[in-house]
């Protein structure tokens, strides 16, 4: 039963790529999930920029550190806010280019394992005519 | 909207007729749409929990405005204990403009940011409902295809079936 042995194997490749591909799925969902955090940690940190950017001279500002609030100079509070700004920007970059690159892979695996699915279908059929 | 024979779905490769994807498809499709759809439900029911809270906010600002320097107020401990106190200060509230960073403003300085974060969130909220309306119509045209093209299927199977014995 050259032909069974045949099949045996093919299903078993196939069952391994259907798992190759969950786990690319999972991935593609952390990576998502990552970018959508940094990006909301962005709209945020853009907001408060916006809000001391436009406060009046002389409002006093604070900042919480653990649970104390701790008075700050508008300078020192605006440059902070850049300086996260700038970095949660060069994270969200990089996130973006991350989930495209898995997105691409979760893409090839799943034709990979369409055109193995496909074979499979075509033989077995093949093996059932040739029976009767 | 077109008719379910025409309906049709965006993807990243473009327009795609429902009626031409195999059932394998059209399942993977249903996913993903149904995990869309409940991501844009929870993040709808964020939006509206912060704008009621920023609305409350407002509110309270409101309040502290109309009040005088030692006015008696009764101060939260917990949610079930409270002492009484005066108020020190009534020209001067303490804010939250987030990321850990607060700023004193006065009272109706604080209603006006209060509105306007509430307005923003709003607007938000309003594109994500156009956003969840659109993606449960076509979860509810992809749902329908499948649901045809397996009632389709099964009879096919059926009449194989007879066809053999």
């Amino acid at each position: 039963m050259a032909e069974m042995q045949v099949l045996s194997n093919m299903k078993r490749r196939i069952e391994k790529l259907v798992g190759e591909v969950k786990e690319v799925q999972n991935d593609l969902a952390n990576s998502v999930n990552t970018m959508n955090n940094l990006q909301s940690q962005l709209t945020e940190n853009k907001l408060v920029k916006d809000e001391l950017d436009n406060l009046e001279q002389g409002a006093k500002i604070f900042k919480l550190v653990g649970p104390v609030l701790i008075p700050q100079q508008a300078d020192e509070a605006k440059s902070t806010v850049n300086t996260r700004i700038e970095y949660i920007s060069k994270e969200v970059k990089n996130a973006k280019e991350r989930a495209q690159k898995v997105e691409k892979e979760q893409q090839q695996r799943r034709v990979t394992l369409l055109t193995e699915q496909q074979k499979f279908q075509a033989l077995v059929q093949q093996v059932s005519a040739q029976k009767q | 909207m077109k008719s379910r024979a025409e309906s049709a779905v965006e993807t990243p490769g473009g327009t795609v007729a429902l009626g031409s994807l195999p059932p394998e498809q059209l399942d993977r499709l249903q996913g993903e749409l149904q995990r869309e759809v409940q991501m844009i439900s929870a993040s709808l029911s964020q939006l509206s929990n912060a704008v009621s809270r920023l609305t409350a906010s407002k509110e309270n600002a409101a309040q502290i405005a109309e009040m005088s320097n030692d006015q008696e107020i009764l101060v939260p401990l917990t949610s079930s204990i409270y002492v009484p106190g005066r108020l020190a200060d009534t020209k001067m509230v303490l804010i939250d403009i987030g990321t850990g960073f607060f700023v004193e403003k006065s009272p109706a300085a604080a209603e006006i940011h209060f509105a306007k974060r509430a307005t923003l969130l709003k607007e938000e909220a309003d594109k994500a409902t156009q956003v969840h309306t659109q993606k449960r119509q076509q979860l509810e045209a992809v749902s329908a295809v499948l649901q045809r093209k397996t009632a389709e299927l099964a009879s096919q199977n059926r009449e194989t079936k007879k066809e053999e014995t």
